[in-house]
């Protein structure tokens, strides 16, 4: 009950930020000097002709419905927003910015947030052993694993790639998937697709290990230190029953706000490497519309991690509440 | 009968070469059935030193260094737990000797609930009893110490200071174990949550018969509650004796001060005299008795003799303290060993 009370206060909470961010997500393109397509439309002009198509389509991204109040045109853009319609992409127009965003981010959700999960389950494993195991050759590899989550992101997917793909050539260096091939529910899909993300994935979660790891090692190795380990292991519990319910349980809580941040920065995080390995996904999507001056699939695409953000966090505070009895209190 | 615990010659220090502390120096007692004996001595002296080396629970670089540790549990062969197996230490543990620790916040696991904590000691010793068993069980154990069973499904924060160490207690007595060591039990209670802790203690352990290891720095309190006492200092054990002949005529000079320390809780209330001086620092002790410095009646001899813990002998000249000695009485102590002679 005082678990339910206390997710429904934070659920609350969420939404109204989410509702602030919609909000201003709204009113900055109106608080632009002028009006905001003509300012956007003279910054383009230099990079080239401007179909009036693409003014169109600002004119809609920003809901500048001039003959309407501001008030009609707010009911307006949230009442499309709750339809999932965000507009028309000026770079890939004329779809639609929620199609374009529908047809990347699930790329992004299952490389980055599949390799951010394998990463966290990897790193807080061997952090919990290496803690247990505290001066043992395990842990003697944790410098090791910090020095790789210290190197540049891009550049150990270079080095991935010249040696796998370039080398090699065992695995494909680029895109999401093989030529030809189109998403589907297919034994070649997605075996293509699976191929395609092992260099991404291995990027990842390489560079994240290292963090998960070193913060459970040593949470586990302060955790060690304490009272109720002594007398767990004074009952004479099993081993196992010591490690998970006594250790390990207690020291991922920290770890667990963490893990949700780092969720909240999939698609946030994703540019780096969808980039260097021209993977479909949003933050590839994201790049190109920056570099095209895509305003309205850029704010379509800043609403989703806004979105993706909070549900993060919310997500962490159901776990944390279930994890830890005493966050009931407060 | 042979004792339940046979403590000989117990050494443990932490660390090792240079900067070895020997926190407990040839450590001698036995514990026999349902029998409580006290620790007494103040903050450092080694006491929960002691209790932990013999439950095998030292902790860091803590480490039995010479001496035995001989348990003859009910059903069991006799074991030496210093040199014993992890496996065979394991099984002694709790279903034989439970320990009850200082701070019950502390030592209770924040994120299980009360039920989980002391259930899972009943599974990992009984997998025969199921879920069902395990819970009346639970249920049973928290009533005998005056917790509504209900209650077992909260978590630590949420009881009190004096809940939480009585349900410590029940979980002590969770496998009917037949040595319960108790560090410092009560100590964070305030005094009159102590009263009530020590009195259900002192029922439970009449009804159930368990032996007792009673470590605590209030030697008057140990004097009301314990069968026999140890006073320990500096890591030795400088007397023991029976409660009452402690009680009535402490012989060490040390434990007559600390039994001066505290105010009495029975009878009339004796003078705080104290003992002047801070404790030693167990790695720079002085030559001869380690308590010379602090010792009003110190001779010439005590700089250089260290006394060996010995049965009492009545030295010419010097006025006994009054009280019969109904039972041996060991003490360390120069004022009471021919000089010279001392082992
Ligand atoms: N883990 C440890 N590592 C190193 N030294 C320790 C450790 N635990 C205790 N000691 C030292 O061993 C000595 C005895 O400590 P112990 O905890 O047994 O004392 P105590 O009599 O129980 O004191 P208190 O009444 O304060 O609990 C002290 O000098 C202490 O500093
Ligand atoms: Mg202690």
């Amino acid at each position: 009950m005082q678990r339910l009370r206390v997710l429904l206060r934070r659920t609350f909470f969420y939404l109204v930020t989410a509702w602030i961010a919609l909000t201003l997500n709204f009113f900055l393109p109106r608080m632009m000097p002028g009006n905001a397509v003509e300012s956007v439309l003279s910054r383009l002009e230099g990079s080239g002709p401007i179909t009036p198509q693409a003014i169109h389509a600002m004119t809609l991204a920003f809901g500048l419905k001039t003959n309407q109040s501001l008030f009609q045109q707010y009911a307006g853009y949230i009442s499309d927003i709750f339809h999932g319609n965000l507009g028309t992409s000026i770079n890939y127009y004329p779809s639609s910015v929620g199609s374009v965003i529908a047809g990347s981010l699930p790329w992004t959700v299952v490389l980055v947030g599949l390799s951010t999960v394998i990463a966290f389950v990897i790193g807080t494993g061997l952090g919990t052993l290496a803690g247990w195991l505290k001066g043992s050759w395990l842990d003697g590899l944790v410098p090791f694993t910090t020095l790789l989550s210290g190197m540049p992101y891009f550049w150990f997917g270079l080095i991935l790639i010249s040696v796998f793909a370039v080398g090699l050539r065992v695995l494909p260096f680029n895109g999401g998937v093989g030529d030809g091939i189109s998403p589907s529910f297919t034994m070649s899909f997605f075996a293509s697709a699976a191929q395609h993300a092992v260099l991404p994935a291995a990027t990842i979660v390489v560079s994240a290990i290292g963090g998960w790891l070193l913060g459970m090692r040593n949470m586990v190795v302060s955790v060690l230190a304490s009272d109720y380990i002594v007398l767990a292991e004074a009952k004479g519990l099993p081993r196992r029953r010591i490690v998970a319910a006594y250790v390990a349980r207690n020291a991922i809580l920290p770890s667990v706000a963490g893990f949700a941040l780092a969720l909240g920065f999939v698609v946030a995080g994703s540019i780096v490497t969808e980039v260097v390995f021209g993977y479909p996904g949003i933050g590839d999507v994201l790049y190109i519309a920056v570099t095209s001056r895509d305003y309205p699939l850029m704010q379509g695409i800043f609403l989703i991690i806004t979105l993706v953000v909070l549900l993060a966090n919310l997500l962490a505070d159901i776990v944390y509440v279930f994890l830890d009895p005493r966050t009931s209190e407060v | 009968m042979t004792a339940l615990l046979e403590v000989r010659d117990l050494d443990v220090s932490y660390g090792h070469g240079e900067d070895t502390l020997h926190a407990v120096r040839g450590a001698s007692f036995s514990l026999r059935r349902g029998e409580i004996v006290g620790v007494a001595g103040e903050s450092g002296c080694g006491k929960s030193t002691l209790a932990f080396a013999i439950a095998r629970l030292l902790r860091g670089s803590g480490h039995v260094e010479g001496g035995e540790i001989l348990w003859s549990g009910r059903d069991r062969e006799p074991i030496d737990l210093a040199t014993a197996d992890d496996e065979s230490v394991r099984r002694v543990r709790w279903s034989d000797i439970s320990i009850v620790m200082q701070s019950a916040m502390n030592a209770m696991n924040p994120v299980l609930s009360l039920r989980s904590q002391i259930g899972d000691v009943i599974k990992a010793h009984d997998p025969a009893a199921g879920r069902r068993e395990r819970g009346r069980r639970v249920g049973e154990l928290l009533e005998m110490v005056g917790i509504p069973s209900a209650r077992g499904r909260a978590f630590p924060h949420e009881l009190s200071g004096g809940m939480r160490q009585r349900a410590m207690i029940a979980l002590a007595l969770a496998l009917s174990p037949q040595l319960v060591i108790l560090d410092e039990p009560t100590t964070a209670l305030d005094v009159v949550m102590q009263r009530q802790v020590l009195s259900e203690l002192k029922r439970l352990q009449a009804d159930l018969g368990f032996a007792v290891l009673f470590i605590t720095h209030d030697l008057s309190l140990l004097v009301e509650i314990a069968d026999r006492i140890l006073v320990m200092y500096a890591g030795t054990v400088v007397e023991r004796a029976d409660a009452l002949d402690l009680y009535r005529a402490p012989f060490h000079p040390y434990s007559r001060g600390l039994l001066t320390s505290f105010p009495k809780v029975t009878g009339v209330r004796a003078e705080l005299t104290g003992i002047p001086g801070t404790p030693p620092d167990l790695r720079g002790l002085p030559d001869g008795c380690p308590f010379h410095p602090r010792c009003a009646s110190a001779m010439d001899e005590c700089k250089r003799e260290t006394p060996a813990l010995v049965p009492r002998r009545r030295p010419d000249g010097e006025a006994t303290p009054d009280g019969e000695a109904t039972q041996s009485r060991d003490v360390a102590c120069l004022l009471y060993q021919p000089t010279g002679r001392a082992q």
